[in-house]
Protein backbone atom coordinates (compact mmCIF):
# COMPACT_ATOMS: atom_id res chain seq x y z
CA UNK A 1 0.00 0.00 0.00
CA UNK A 2 1.27 3.27 -1.13
CA UNK A 3 0.68 6.82 0.71
CA UNK A 4 1.44 10.39 -0.58
CA UNK A 5 1.36 14.14 0.84
CA UNK A 6 -0.74 16.19 -1.75
CA UNK A 7 -1.38 14.44 -5.23
CA UNK A 8 -1.72 10.71 -6.10
CA UNK A 9 -3.51 8.42 -8.72
CA UNK A 10 -4.54 5.12 -9.42
CA UNK A 11 -5.37 4.47 -12.70
CA UNK A 12 -7.94 6.91 -13.69
CA UNK A 13 -8.85 8.43 -10.50
CA UNK A 14 -6.51 11.74 -9.99
CA UNK A 15 -6.63 12.24 -5.94
CA UNK A 16 -5.74 15.87 -4.31
CA UNK A 17 -5.25 16.69 -1.04
CA UNK A 18 -7.84 19.83 -0.25
CA UNK A 19 -8.72 22.58 2.64
CA UNK A 20 -12.44 22.64 2.36
CA UNK A 21 -15.33 20.88 0.18
CA UNK A 22 -17.51 23.06 -2.45
CA UNK A 23 -21.19 23.26 -1.34
CA UNK A 24 -24.06 21.63 -3.21
CA UNK A 25 -22.49 18.25 -3.73
CA UNK A 26 -24.92 14.83 -3.70
CA UNK A 27 -23.70 12.17 -0.81
CA UNK A 28 -22.78 8.75 -2.58
CA UNK A 29 -24.61 5.74 -1.24
CA UNK A 30 -22.64 3.02 -0.60
CA UNK A 31 -23.22 -0.34 -3.28
CA UNK A 32 -22.85 -3.75 -1.39
CA UNK A 33 -20.69 -2.58 1.46
CA UNK A 34 -18.32 -0.69 -0.93
CA UNK A 35 -18.21 4.12 -1.48
CA UNK A 36 -17.26 3.48 -5.40
CA UNK A 37 -15.04 6.41 -6.49
CA UNK A 38 -14.66 5.00 -10.09
CA UNK A 39 -16.70 2.88 -11.94
CA UNK A 40 -15.13 0.31 -13.88
CA UNK A 41 -17.29 -1.37 -17.51
CA UNK A 42 -15.60 -4.68 -15.98
CA UNK A 43 -16.50 -4.22 -12.62
CA UNK A 44 -13.57 -3.81 -11.20
CA UNK A 45 -14.31 -0.83 -9.11
CA UNK A 46 -12.15 1.75 -7.39
CA UNK A 47 -13.10 2.89 -3.77
CA UNK A 48 -13.48 2.58 0.11
CA UNK A 49 -15.43 0.06 2.47
CA UNK A 50 -18.23 1.52 3.82
CA UNK A 51 -16.77 1.16 7.85
CA UNK A 52 -18.56 4.45 8.51
CA UNK A 53 -15.37 6.92 8.40
CA UNK A 54 -15.91 8.02 4.77
CA UNK A 55 -18.41 10.56 3.46
CA UNK A 56 -18.19 10.50 -0.30
CA UNK A 57 -20.02 12.96 -2.25
CA UNK A 58 -20.47 14.22 -6.24
CA UNK A 59 -20.02 17.31 -7.62
CA UNK A 60 -22.40 17.38 -10.20
CA UNK A 61 -22.48 21.11 -11.16
CA UNK A 62 -19.69 22.62 -13.33
CA UNK A 63 -18.38 19.44 -14.04
CA UNK A 64 -16.03 19.71 -17.34
CA UNK A 65 -17.03 17.51 -19.63
CA UNK A 66 -16.35 13.75 -19.95
CA UNK A 67 -15.39 13.76 -16.41
CA UNK A 68 -16.32 13.08 -12.99
CA UNK A 69 -15.92 14.70 -9.80
CA UNK A 70 -16.12 13.79 -6.07
CA UNK A 71 -15.06 14.75 -2.86
CA UNK A 72 -14.42 12.60 0.57
CA UNK A 73 -13.96 13.10 4.42
CA UNK A 74 -12.21 10.78 5.85
CA UNK A 75 -12.04 10.56 9.72
CA UNK A 76 -9.99 7.15 9.76
CA UNK A 77 -6.71 6.18 7.82
CA UNK A 78 -8.75 4.69 4.67
CA UNK A 79 -7.32 2.35 1.90
CA UNK A 80 -8.83 3.17 -1.65
CA UNK A 81 -8.56 -0.15 -3.42
CA UNK A 82 -9.65 -1.23 -6.56
CA UNK A 83 -11.81 -4.84 -6.60
CA UNK A 84 -9.60 -7.04 -8.99
CA UNK A 85 -7.35 -9.35 -9.52
CA UNK A 86 -4.77 -7.67 -11.07
CA UNK A 87 -5.79 -4.62 -9.14
CA UNK A 88 -4.33 -1.11 -9.18
CA UNK A 89 -2.28 -1.12 -5.33
CA UNK A 90 -3.98 0.74 -2.76
CA UNK A 91 -3.15 4.27 -2.01
CA UNK A 92 -3.53 4.88 2.37
CA UNK A 93 -5.75 8.22 2.74
CA UNK A 94 -4.65 10.26 6.10
CA UNK A 95 -8.10 11.83 7.93
CA UNK A 96 -8.70 15.07 5.79
CA UNK A 97 -10.85 16.55 2.81
CA UNK A 98 -9.97 14.85 -0.38
CA UNK A 99 -11.03 15.67 -4.07
CA UNK A 100 -10.79 12.53 -6.85
CA UNK A 101 -10.98 13.65 -10.92
CA UNK A 102 -11.53 10.17 -12.78
CA UNK A 103 -9.88 11.53 -15.80
CA UNK A 104 -11.12 11.89 -19.46
CA UNK A 105 -10.21 11.35 -22.62
CA UNK A 106 -10.93 12.60 -26.49
CA UNK A 107 -12.47 11.14 -29.22
CA UNK A 108 -10.69 12.62 -32.17
CA UNK A 109 -13.79 10.54 -34.17
CA UNK A 110 -16.56 12.17 -32.54
CA UNK A 111 -14.41 14.87 -31.11
CA UNK A 112 -15.90 14.66 -28.00
CA UNK A 113 -14.82 14.01 -24.20
CA UNK A 114 -15.41 10.96 -22.75
CA UNK A 115 -14.78 9.22 -19.40
CA UNK A 116 -11.81 6.73 -19.56
CA UNK A 117 -13.26 3.16 -19.82
CA UNK A 118 -10.82 0.33 -17.90
CA UNK B 1 -14.16 -26.73 29.80
CA UNK B 2 -12.81 -24.84 27.38
CA UNK B 3 -10.28 -25.81 25.16
CA UNK B 4 -7.06 -23.78 23.84
CA UNK B 5 -7.02 -22.37 20.49
CA UNK B 6 -4.86 -23.17 17.80
CA UNK B 7 -2.58 -20.51 17.73
CA UNK B 8 0.33 -21.61 15.60
CA UNK B 9 0.86 -24.68 12.57
CA UNK B 10 2.95 -27.44 13.01
CA UNK B 11 6.00 -28.03 10.95
CA UNK B 12 4.40 -30.24 9.27
CA UNK B 13 1.24 -28.10 8.50
CA UNK B 14 3.10 -25.51 7.52
CA UNK B 15 5.21 -27.44 5.05
CA UNK B 16 1.92 -28.91 3.93
CA UNK B 17 0.00 -25.40 3.63
CA UNK B 18 1.39 -24.89 -0.27
CA UNK B 19 1.13 -28.06 -1.50
CA UNK B 20 -2.68 -27.97 -0.12
CA UNK B 21 -3.08 -24.67 -1.90
CA UNK B 22 -1.49 -25.74 -4.89
CA UNK B 23 -3.83 -28.59 -4.93
CA UNK B 24 -6.55 -26.70 -4.82
CA UNK B 25 -5.76 -24.33 -7.49
CA UNK B 26 -5.20 -27.25 -9.65
CA UNK B 27 -8.60 -28.80 -9.19
CA UNK B 28 -10.16 -24.90 -9.44
CA UNK B 29 -8.33 -24.81 -13.00
CA UNK B 30 -9.00 -28.36 -13.99
CA UNK B 31 -9.99 -29.49 -17.18
CA UNK B 32 -10.67 -32.76 -16.98
CA UNK B 33 -14.07 -34.03 -18.41
CA UNK B 34 -16.69 -33.31 -15.10
CA UNK B 35 -16.97 -36.40 -12.39
CA UNK B 36 -20.93 -36.51 -13.31
CA UNK B 37 -21.92 -39.83 -10.39
CA UNK B 38 -19.88 -37.69 -7.97
CA UNK B 39 -21.69 -34.45 -8.81
CA UNK B 40 -25.18 -35.71 -8.91
CA UNK B 41 -24.53 -37.72 -5.78
CA UNK B 42 -23.73 -34.57 -4.09
CA UNK B 43 -26.30 -32.85 -5.93
CA UNK B 44 -28.88 -35.11 -4.34
CA UNK B 45 -27.47 -35.01 -0.98
CA UNK B 46 -27.95 -31.10 -1.29
CA UNK B 47 -31.81 -31.16 -1.92
CA UNK B 48 -31.85 -33.76 0.64
CA UNK B 49 -30.67 -31.19 3.17
CA UNK B 50 -33.70 -28.94 2.12
CA UNK B 51 -36.26 -31.98 2.40
CA UNK B 52 -36.14 -32.17 -1.44
CA UNK B 53 -36.32 -35.55 -3.37
CA UNK B 54 -33.41 -35.50 -6.06
CA UNK B 55 -33.89 -34.21 -9.73
CA UNK B 56 -32.98 -34.91 -13.04
CA UNK B 57 -29.67 -33.14 -13.97
CA UNK B 58 -29.37 -31.86 -17.35
CA UNK B 59 -25.35 -31.81 -18.60
CA UNK B 60 -24.09 -28.85 -20.71
CA UNK B 61 -20.91 -27.76 -21.75
CA UNK B 62 -20.70 -24.53 -20.68
CA UNK B 63 -22.62 -21.43 -18.88
CA UNK B 64 -23.26 -20.58 -22.26
CA UNK B 65 -25.09 -23.67 -23.07
CA UNK B 66 -26.68 -23.38 -20.23
CA UNK B 67 -27.89 -20.24 -20.77
CA UNK B 68 -29.18 -20.86 -24.41
CA UNK B 69 -30.97 -23.97 -22.35
CA UNK B 70 -32.78 -21.97 -20.44
CA UNK B 71 -33.86 -19.61 -22.80
CA UNK B 72 -34.78 -22.66 -25.68
CA UNK B 73 -36.14 -24.55 -22.96
CA UNK B 74 -38.54 -21.58 -21.02
CA UNK B 75 -40.51 -21.30 -24.46
CA UNK B 76 -41.34 -25.11 -24.81
CA UNK B 77 -45.03 -25.86 -23.80
CA UNK B 78 -45.30 -28.88 -21.54
CA UNK B 79 -47.28 -31.31 -23.93
CA UNK B 80 -44.41 -31.46 -25.99
CA UNK B 81 -44.14 -34.83 -28.20
CA UNK B 82 -40.32 -35.27 -29.00
CA UNK B 83 -40.42 -34.65 -32.27
CA UNK B 84 -42.09 -31.73 -31.84
CA UNK B 85 -39.72 -30.27 -28.94
CA UNK B 86 -36.87 -31.08 -31.25
CA UNK B 87 -38.63 -28.56 -33.96
CA UNK B 88 -39.46 -26.26 -30.92
CA UNK B 89 -35.94 -26.17 -29.55
CA UNK B 90 -34.34 -25.85 -32.84
CA UNK B 91 -36.49 -23.13 -33.99
CA UNK B 92 -36.31 -21.05 -30.86
CA UNK B 93 -32.71 -21.85 -30.25
CA UNK B 94 -31.49 -20.79 -33.87
CA UNK B 95 -33.80 -16.92 -33.47
CA UNK B 96 -31.79 -16.67 -30.23
CA UNK B 97 -28.67 -17.36 -31.44
CA UNK B 98 -29.11 -15.54 -35.00
CA UNK B 99 -29.14 -12.79 -32.83
CA UNK B 100 -25.76 -12.48 -31.02
CA UNK B 101 -23.68 -15.58 -32.36
CA UNK B 102 -21.42 -15.72 -35.27
CA UNK B 103 -22.16 -18.72 -37.38
CA UNK B 104 -19.52 -21.05 -36.09
CA UNK B 105 -19.95 -21.02 -32.66
CA UNK B 106 -23.44 -21.04 -33.34
CA UNK B 107 -23.69 -24.33 -35.00
CA UNK B 108 -21.06 -25.47 -32.11
CA UNK B 109 -23.38 -24.31 -29.68
CA UNK B 110 -26.34 -25.95 -31.47
CA UNK B 111 -24.74 -29.49 -31.70
CA UNK B 112 -23.48 -28.98 -27.79
CA UNK B 113 -27.07 -28.40 -26.74
CA UNK B 114 -28.83 -30.98 -29.01
CA UNK B 115 -26.29 -33.42 -27.98
CA UNK B 116 -27.32 -32.60 -24.23
CA UNK B 117 -30.70 -32.98 -24.37
CA UNK B 118 -30.45 -36.18 -26.97
CA UNK B 119 -28.80 -37.59 -23.55
CA UNK B 120 -31.55 -36.48 -21.36
CA UNK B 121 -34.48 -37.80 -23.65
CA UNK B 122 -32.87 -40.80 -23.73
CA UNK B 123 -33.23 -40.56 -19.93
CA UNK B 124 -36.52 -40.01 -20.20
CA UNK B 125 -35.78 -36.51 -18.21
CA UNK B 126 -39.01 -35.01 -20.03
CA UNK B 127 -41.55 -37.52 -18.46
CA UNK B 128 -40.07 -36.87 -14.79
CA UNK B 129 -40.21 -33.41 -15.55
CA UNK B 130 -44.23 -33.97 -16.61
CA UNK B 131 -46.17 -30.97 -17.14
CA UNK B 132 -44.25 -29.10 -14.95
CA UNK B 133 -41.34 -28.26 -16.76
CA UNK B 134 -41.53 -24.38 -17.29
CA UNK B 135 -42.57 -23.59 -13.75
CA UNK B 136 -39.62 -26.16 -12.18
CA UNK B 137 -37.10 -24.24 -14.64
CA UNK B 138 -37.61 -21.05 -13.20
CA UNK B 139 -38.54 -21.81 -9.61
CA UNK B 140 -34.87 -21.20 -8.06
CA UNK B 141 -34.15 -22.55 -4.64
CA UNK B 142 -31.72 -19.49 -4.73
CA UNK B 143 -33.04 -18.31 -1.03
CA UNK B 144 -32.92 -21.95 0.39
CA UNK B 145 -29.94 -23.57 -1.01
CA UNK B 146 -28.40 -20.33 -0.72
CA UNK B 147 -29.15 -20.39 3.16
CA UNK B 148 -28.24 -24.33 3.50
CA UNK B 149 -25.24 -24.47 1.42
CA UNK B 150 -23.81 -20.60 1.45
CA UNK B 151 -25.26 -17.99 4.13
CA UNK B 152 -25.54 -20.18 7.72
CA UNK B 153 -23.24 -22.35 6.45
CA UNK B 154 -20.39 -19.94 5.95
CA UNK B 155 -21.83 -18.22 8.69
CA UNK B 156 -21.60 -21.75 11.20
CA UNK B 157 -17.99 -22.31 10.24
CA UNK B 158 -16.27 -18.72 10.67
CA UNK B 159 -17.96 -19.27 13.93
CA UNK B 160 -16.55 -22.33 14.65
CA UNK B 161 -12.84 -20.69 13.45
CA UNK B 162 -13.41 -18.08 16.01
CA UNK B 163 -14.19 -20.65 18.81
CA UNK B 164 -10.49 -22.42 17.66
CA UNK B 165 -8.30 -20.63 15.69
CA UNK B 166 -6.42 -17.60 17.20
CA UNK B 167 -6.91 -14.23 15.14
CA UNK B 168 -3.43 -13.90 14.04
CA UNK B 169 -3.35 -17.57 12.98
CA UNK B 170 -7.06 -16.73 11.27
CA UNK B 171 -6.37 -14.00 9.50
CA UNK B 172 -2.73 -15.53 8.09
CA UNK B 173 -4.36 -18.71 6.77
CA UNK B 174 -7.34 -16.02 5.23
CA UNK B 175 -4.76 -14.92 3.46
CA UNK B 176 -2.67 -17.36 2.29
CA UNK B 177 -5.54 -19.98 0.88
CA UNK B 178 -8.65 -17.45 0.42
CA UNK B 179 -7.31 -14.40 -1.02
CA UNK B 180 -4.69 -16.08 -3.36
CA UNK B 181 -7.10 -18.90 -4.78
CA UNK B 182 -9.99 -16.17 -4.70
CA UNK B 183 -7.66 -13.95 -7.30
CA UNK B 184 -7.03 -16.60 -9.45
CA UNK B 185 -10.23 -18.63 -9.62
CA UNK B 186 -12.91 -16.15 -8.35
CA UNK B 187 -11.65 -12.50 -9.71
CA UNK B 188 -9.54 -14.15 -12.54
CA UNK B 189 -11.66 -16.85 -14.16
CA UNK B 190 -15.31 -16.70 -12.81
CA UNK B 191 -15.67 -12.98 -12.90
CA UNK B 192 -14.32 -13.19 -16.86
CA UNK B 193 -17.14 -15.73 -17.84
CA UNK B 194 -19.42 -13.65 -16.28
CA UNK B 195 -18.62 -10.60 -18.29
CA UNK B 196 -18.11 -12.87 -21.31
CA UNK B 197 -21.54 -13.98 -21.00
CA UNK B 198 -22.74 -10.22 -20.54
CA UNK B 199 -20.73 -9.16 -23.72
CA UNK B 200 -22.77 -12.43 -25.15
CA UNK B 201 -25.62 -9.98 -25.43
CA UNK B 202 -27.67 -13.17 -24.94
CA UNK B 203 -30.36 -13.60 -21.95
CA UNK B 204 -27.94 -14.66 -19.02
CA UNK B 205 -28.88 -16.98 -15.93
CA UNK B 206 -27.43 -16.28 -13.03
CA UNK B 207 -25.54 -18.26 -10.74
CA UNK B 208 -23.69 -18.34 -7.25
CA UNK B 209 -22.89 -22.07 -7.01
CA UNK B 210 -19.70 -22.26 -9.29
CA UNK B 211 -18.51 -25.70 -8.74
CA UNK B 212 -15.07 -26.07 -8.98
CA UNK B 213 -14.52 -22.18 -8.20
CA UNK B 214 -16.18 -22.35 -5.07
CA UNK B 215 -12.96 -24.29 -3.84
CA UNK B 216 -11.15 -20.51 -3.22
CA UNK B 217 -13.01 -20.63 0.19
CA UNK B 218 -13.68 -24.30 0.89
CA UNK B 219 -10.47 -25.31 0.29
CA UNK B 220 -9.90 -22.66 3.59
CA UNK B 221 -11.85 -24.37 5.93
CA UNK B 222 -11.38 -28.06 4.57
CA UNK B 223 -7.54 -27.00 5.90
CA UNK B 224 -8.95 -25.77 9.30
CA UNK B 225 -10.53 -28.91 9.68
CA UNK B 226 -7.29 -30.90 8.88
CA UNK B 227 -5.49 -28.85 11.72
CA UNK B 228 -7.90 -29.77 14.40
CA UNK B 229 -10.81 -26.91 14.31
CA UNK B 230 -14.29 -29.19 14.80
CA UNK B 231 -17.39 -28.17 12.71
CA UNK B 232 -20.76 -29.11 13.78
CA UNK B 233 -22.09 -32.21 11.98
CA UNK B 234 -24.72 -30.21 9.81
CA UNK B 235 -21.78 -27.83 8.85
CA UNK B 236 -19.21 -30.48 8.33
CA UNK B 237 -21.82 -31.95 5.74
CA UNK B 238 -22.66 -28.80 4.29
CA UNK B 239 -19.11 -28.27 3.53
CA UNK B 240 -18.43 -31.77 1.88
CA UNK B 241 -21.39 -30.96 -0.35
CA UNK B 242 -19.77 -28.15 -1.38
CA UNK B 243 -16.30 -29.66 -1.63
CA UNK B 244 -17.75 -32.72 -3.23
CA UNK B 245 -19.27 -30.15 -5.90
CA UNK B 246 -15.92 -28.30 -6.35
CA UNK B 247 -13.92 -31.39 -7.30
CA UNK B 248 -16.43 -32.93 -9.86
CA UNK B 249 -17.53 -29.76 -12.10
CA UNK B 250 -18.09 -26.30 -12.90
CA UNK B 251 -20.90 -23.95 -12.39
CA UNK B 252 -24.62 -25.73 -11.64
CA UNK B 253 -28.08 -24.04 -11.71
CA UNK B 254 -30.45 -25.61 -9.10
CA UNK B 255 -33.71 -25.31 -9.38
CA UNK B 256 -37.34 -26.71 -8.33
CA UNK B 257 -37.54 -29.51 -10.69
CA UNK B 258 -34.51 -29.85 -12.35
CA UNK B 259 -30.51 -28.94 -12.31
CA UNK B 260 -28.27 -27.62 -15.31
CA UNK B 261 -24.94 -28.73 -14.77
CA UNK B 262 -22.22 -27.50 -16.73
CA UNK B 263 -19.04 -29.87 -17.56
CA UNK B 264 -15.15 -27.77 -16.76
CA UNK B 265 -13.38 -26.13 -19.57
CA UNK B 266 -11.33 -28.16 -22.30
CA UNK B 267 -8.29 -25.36 -21.49
CA UNK B 268 -7.03 -22.54 -19.47
CA UNK B 269 -3.90 -20.88 -19.46
CA UNK B 270 -2.28 -18.83 -17.38
CA UNK B 271 0.70 -16.44 -17.53
CA UNK B 272 3.36 -16.76 -15.31
CA UNK B 273 1.15 -14.22 -12.65
CA UNK B 274 -1.37 -16.69 -13.11
CA UNK B 275 -3.46 -13.41 -14.98
CA UNK B 276 -5.65 -15.43 -17.68
CA UNK B 277 -3.44 -15.68 -20.86
CA UNK B 278 -3.00 -16.65 -24.49
CA UNK B 279 -0.44 -15.55 -26.71
CA UNK B 280 -1.97 -17.27 -29.58
CA UNK B 281 -5.02 -19.48 -28.54
CA UNK B 282 -7.88 -18.65 -26.13
CA UNK B 283 -6.97 -18.46 -22.67
CA UNK B 284 -10.25 -20.36 -22.05
CA UNK B 285 -12.31 -22.85 -24.06
CA UNK B 286 -15.23 -24.46 -23.32
CA UNK B 287 -15.85 -28.13 -25.45
CA UNK B 288 -19.06 -26.52 -27.19
CA UNK B 289 -17.06 -23.97 -28.64
CA UNK B 290 -16.90 -20.90 -26.58
CA UNK B 291 -13.53 -19.41 -26.29
CA UNK B 292 -12.70 -15.71 -24.45
CA UNK B 293 -9.17 -14.44 -25.26
CA UNK B 294 -7.13 -12.61 -22.56
CA UNK B 295 -3.85 -11.05 -22.87
CA UNK B 296 -2.35 -10.92 -19.49
CA UNK B 297 -5.64 -11.04 -17.71
CA UNK B 298 -7.33 -8.39 -20.17
CA UNK B 299 -10.43 -9.74 -22.25
CA UNK B 300 -9.62 -8.81 -26.16
CA UNK B 301 -11.29 -9.88 -29.61
CA UNK B 302 -10.78 -12.82 -30.34
CA UNK B 303 -9.54 -11.65 -33.74
CA UNK B 304 -6.50 -10.07 -31.62
CA UNK B 305 -5.28 -13.26 -30.75
CA UNK B 306 -6.44 -15.58 -33.64
CA UNK B 307 -5.37 -13.43 -36.59
CA UNK B 308 -2.13 -11.61 -34.82
CA UNK B 309 -0.10 -10.70 -38.05
CA UNK B 310 -3.38 -8.91 -39.27
CA UNK B 311 -4.06 -6.76 -36.23
CA UNK B 312 -3.37 -3.00 -36.99
CA UNK B 313 -2.42 -0.02 -35.02
CA UNK B 314 -5.20 1.99 -36.09
CA UNK B 315 -7.58 -1.19 -35.16
CA UNK B 316 -5.82 -0.61 -31.80
CA UNK B 317 -5.97 2.95 -31.29
CA UNK B 318 -9.27 3.35 -32.58
CA UNK B 319 -10.75 1.25 -29.12
CA UNK B 320 -12.53 2.65 -26.78
CA UNK B 321 -11.07 0.77 -23.46
CA UNK B 322 -8.12 1.97 -22.51
CA UNK B 323 -7.08 -1.16 -20.63
CA UNK B 324 -7.87 -3.15 -23.85
CA UNK B 325 -5.84 -0.22 -26.29
CA UNK B 326 -2.90 -1.15 -23.64
CA UNK B 327 -3.50 -4.31 -24.25
CA UNK B 328 -3.43 -4.51 -27.95
CA UNK B 329 -0.23 -2.38 -28.44
CA UNK B 330 1.67 -4.84 -26.65
CA UNK B 331 0.38 -7.62 -29.03
CA UNK B 332 1.32 -5.25 -32.22
CA UNK B 333 4.68 -4.16 -30.23
CA UNK B 334 5.30 -0.05 -29.51
CA UNK B 335 8.05 0.39 -32.01
CA UNK B 336 5.33 -0.57 -34.75
CA UNK B 337 2.19 0.95 -33.35
CA UNK B 338 4.16 4.47 -33.50
CA UNK B 339 5.98 3.47 -37.04
CA UNK B 340 2.41 2.22 -38.71
CA UNK B 341 0.82 5.40 -37.45
CA UNK B 342 2.91 7.69 -38.63
CA UNK B 343 3.52 9.53 -35.43
CA UNK B 344 5.35 12.30 -34.58
CA UNK B 345 6.25 13.49 -31.50
CA UNK B 346 5.16 17.22 -30.37
CA UNK B 347 6.61 17.29 -26.87
CA UNK B 348 8.54 14.62 -24.86
CA UNK B 349 8.69 15.40 -21.24
CA UNK B 350 11.46 13.43 -20.71
CA UNK B 351 9.68 11.28 -18.04
CA UNK B 352 7.62 8.09 -19.12
CA UNK B 353 5.28 8.98 -15.98
CA UNK B 354 4.25 12.68 -17.96
CA UNK B 355 4.79 10.60 -21.02
CA UNK B 356 5.43 12.25 -24.66
CA UNK B 357 3.02 14.09 -26.61
CA UNK B 358 1.95 12.66 -29.81
CA UNK B 359 0.26 13.74 -33.02
CA UNK B 360 -0.75 10.37 -35.14
CA UNK B 361 -2.63 9.92 -38.62
CA UNK B 362 -5.53 8.15 -38.43
CA UNK B 363 -7.63 6.79 -41.28
CA UNK B 364 -10.71 8.33 -41.83
CA UNK B 365 -9.90 12.20 -40.31
CA UNK B 366 -8.00 14.30 -42.20
CA UNK B 367 -5.90 15.96 -39.99
CA UNK B 368 -3.36 14.50 -37.05
CA UNK B 369 -5.18 13.55 -33.73
CA UNK B 370 -3.32 14.31 -30.65
CA UNK B 371 -2.29 11.26 -28.45
CA UNK B 372 -0.79 11.03 -24.92
CA UNK B 373 1.56 8.45 -24.61
CA UNK B 374 2.43 7.49 -20.95
CA UNK B 375 3.37 4.48 -18.33
CA UNK B 376 0.81 3.15 -16.22
CA UNK B 377 2.29 0.97 -13.12
CA UNK B 378 -0.25 -1.14 -13.94
CA UNK B 379 -1.10 -0.84 -17.98
CA UNK B 380 2.20 -0.37 -19.38
CA UNK B 381 2.45 1.94 -22.20
CA UNK B 382 -0.99 3.48 -22.66
CA UNK B 383 -2.14 6.09 -25.07
CA UNK B 384 -5.14 8.17 -24.47
CA UNK B 385 -6.72 10.99 -27.14
CA UNK B 386 -6.52 14.85 -25.84
CA UNK B 387 -7.99 17.21 -27.58
CA UNK B 388 -6.20 20.28 -29.40
CA UNK B 389 -7.42 23.26 -27.09
CA UNK B 390 -8.28 22.67 -23.92
CA UNK B 391 -11.68 24.01 -21.96
CA UNK B 392 -9.67 27.54 -21.11
CA UNK B 393 -8.91 28.02 -24.59
CA UNK B 394 -5.06 27.15 -24.25
CA UNK B 395 -3.84 24.92 -27.26
CA UNK B 396 -2.03 21.54 -25.68
CA UNK B 397 1.31 21.40 -26.81
CA UNK B 398 2.84 19.62 -23.92
CA UNK B 399 2.54 16.35 -22.52
CA UNK B 400 1.87 17.93 -19.10
CA UNK B 401 -0.86 20.07 -20.61
CA UNK B 402 -1.98 17.22 -21.89
CA UNK B 403 -2.33 15.66 -18.21
CA UNK B 404 -4.09 18.57 -16.78
CA UNK B 405 -6.61 18.12 -19.50
CA UNK B 406 -6.93 14.41 -18.39
CA UNK B 407 -8.21 15.80 -15.35
CA UNK B 408 -9.70 18.96 -16.05
CA UNK B 409 -7.47 21.58 -14.45
CA UNK B 410 -5.84 25.16 -15.75
CA UNK B 411 -2.22 23.60 -16.51
CA UNK B 412 -1.03 26.22 -14.20
CA UNK B 413 -3.38 24.48 -11.37
CA UNK B 414 -1.89 21.14 -12.23
CA UNK B 415 0.49 19.11 -10.08
CA UNK B 416 1.77 15.25 -11.30
CA UNK B 417 0.85 12.69 -8.88
CA UNK B 418 3.64 12.39 -6.44
CA UNK B 419 2.43 8.58 -6.62
CA UNK B 420 0.92 6.72 -9.37
CA UNK B 421 -0.50 2.97 -9.05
Amino acid sequence: MQSFSFVAAQGEVNIRKIDAVPAGLTPVKPERGFLIVGHSESGHHHGFRDDGGVALMERTHDVPSGMKILYAIIENPSELIQDAQNAHEGILHDPGIYEFRISREYNPFSEEARRVAD
Amino acid sequence: MSVAKITELTAEQRDELPIFRQRYFEHGVSCEAADRPRAEAAFARAYRRLGKKPVPVIWVDSPLTACLAFATLKNIGSNSENEILRASLRDSLEASLRASLREGLRDSLWDSLRASLRDSLRDSLWASLGDSLADSLWASLGDRLGDSLWDSLRASLWASLGDRLGDSLRASLRASLVASLRDSLADGLADSLRASLRDSQFETQTTYWWGQQDLYWVAFYKFCAQIGVPYSDKAADGLDIMHEIGLACMWWYPRDGMIIACERPSAIRFDDAKRLHGESSPAIEFRDGWKIYKWHGTTVPAHWIENRPTLTASEVIAHSNVEVRAAGAQIVGWPTMLDELSAETINDSGSDDVGALLAVKLRGLNRPGKFLKAQCPRNGMIVEGVPDVDDFGLPIETALHAQAWRVGLHPSEYKHPEVRT
